[in-house]
């Protein structure tokens, strides 16, 4: 390995605690994100590493590394994103017809009071036409 | 009479506080988790930079060294080509999530909505409207000189008492609403956490790197060849801070603390407990509905 020699393993590991899944995710959901903090980890620490000290062997060794650990990241980054997409897609109908019923409920209050206002309307049209009749 | 007038105001009373502290519930959780989704929703535009930024500095980075073959040339392109496919579907999938956090705050913008959507002063108009048209038709019927079947307090104490009534009607929807919806909100903020969560990997990861470089470039090297510059001890404060403190992200940050707050009021909800503020809510309405019913009793007497 290219960094081998080039870095101080650990003296700047500087990935910060990530929180902790929260409950109700799918733990395959959770398997690839951790997958994919260690192998950021790993590209973190591929950053430690100064081009210029290397020669030309490691260099290229160490150009390589790090495009696979990148093709790595983006995949299992993609795979992690879609997991929670389809657990998100299959609750949106719920969602939205949670949001419908809401709208409905305040529809049927503001129904309400149209109801006593034409009720109150009514009863001014017959004053007034008991009062043209009079 | 008296007992049964006395038991439907007891019921009044009980149902009006319930349902108040419902109402003032629906709008701490609906505005709390608005914010909520509008902070994850900026976090995701931030994440999908720091996935492409992080990528391609990476590359920056590791560029090999010239002269290039053909053959390597054409590996290159090839190996660009890989990395973009990766990184556009990135940015795609990011977008649906985003969709879906917007979905989830269509949501609570309805649920604030009904919870701000009381109607029950505009019921209390329209009740007093009937009260004046019912004795301006009297008035018609039986001459100007009729006496008003409903007097004008007991017009303004029927209105009032409408008024609350509505009240504790459209608290006891938001109430029931919430009952109803509670397994959906709880799945609406797991789900949205998570986003959260997978975004904030991606922006930390992006700083990590950058202070990283930042690290060997202006604080290791120069310190490796012993050529130390006036800014050399300024970086290394930066460098040493960005390690320490991990994130310094602004849109994580405040996302985080949307989060809380939002959880907070759930929690709180989940439990039944009531805070200070909802309870003096309660007592408030309390006092208006007792006050409503003694009006029109009142008004009655003196009829």
């Amino acid at each position: 390995m290219a960094t081998s020699n080039k870095t101080s393993p650990g003296a700047h590991a500087p990935a910060p605690q990530a929180p902790a899944a929260p409950a109700g995710i799918a733990p395959a959901t959770e398997q690839l994100r951790q997958l994919k903090l260690n192998l950021q980890a790993t590209r973190e620490k591929l950053m430690l590493v100064s081009p210029d000290l290397l020669n030309d062997a490691d260099h290229e060794a160490w150009g390589e590394q790090i495009f696979k650990v990148s093709v790595a990241i983006n995949g299992l980054r993609n795979a992690t994103l879609q997991a929670l997409s389809d657990e998100f897609k299959a609750e949106l109908p719920k969602f939205e017809s949670a949001a419908t019923k809401l709208t409905d409920e305040l529809f049927q209050l503001q129904q309400a009071v149209d109801v006593i206002k034409a009720v109150s309307a009514a009863l001014g049209v017959i004053s007034k036409i008991v009062t043209l009749l009079g | 009479m008296k007992f049964r007038s006395l038991a439907l105001t007891l019921a009044l009373l009980v149902l009006q506080g319930c349902a108040t502290v419902a109402v003032e519930r629906a709008k701490d959780l609906s505005s709390a988790a608005i914010k909520y989704s509008e902070a994850t929703a900026a976090v995701i535009d931030v994440a999908i930079d720091a996935a492409i930024d992080a990528d391609s500095e990476a590359q920056v980075r590791s560029a090999p060294r010239p002269p290039l073959t053909e053959v390597k040339q054409r590996e290159r392109a090839k190996a660009l080509e890989q990395l973009d496919a990766g990184l556009a579907k990135t940015v795609s999938l990011y977008t649906v999530l985003k969709h879906s956090v917007n979905t989830t705050k269509a949501y609570f913008i309805a649920l604030q909505d009904l919870a701000d959507g009381s109607q029950a002063d505009a019921t209390g108009d329209a009740v007093k409207s009937v009260g004046e048209r019912v004795n301006s038709v009297n008035k018609a019927l039986q001459g100007a000189d009729a006496t008003p079947k409903l007097s004008d307090a007991k017009i303004a104490a029927l209105g009032g008492l409408a008024k609350q009534v509505a009240a504790q009607i459209h608290g006891a929807k938001v109430a029931k609403a919430l009952e109803r919806d509670a397994p959906i909100i709880g799945r609406a903020l797991v789900l949205q956490q998570s986003v959260l969560r997978l975004a904030g990997d991606d922006i930390r990861n992006n700083l990590n790197e950058a202070n990283n470089r930042f690290f060997v470039d202006r604080v290791r090297t120069p310190y490796q060849r012993g050529e130390m510059g006036p800014g050399w001890a300024n970086d290394r404060r930066a460098y040493l801070k960005v390690r320490a403190l991990g994130q310094t992200e602004t849109a994580l940050n405040s996302a985080e603390a949307a989060a809380g707050q939002m959880q907070i009021v759930w929690e709180r909800i989940l439990s039944g407990s009531s805070s200070a503020k909802e309870i003096t809510a309660m007592l408030k309405d309390t006092e208006d509905l007792l006050d409503a019913v003694n009006t029109l009793k009142d008004a009655d007497k003196s009829k």
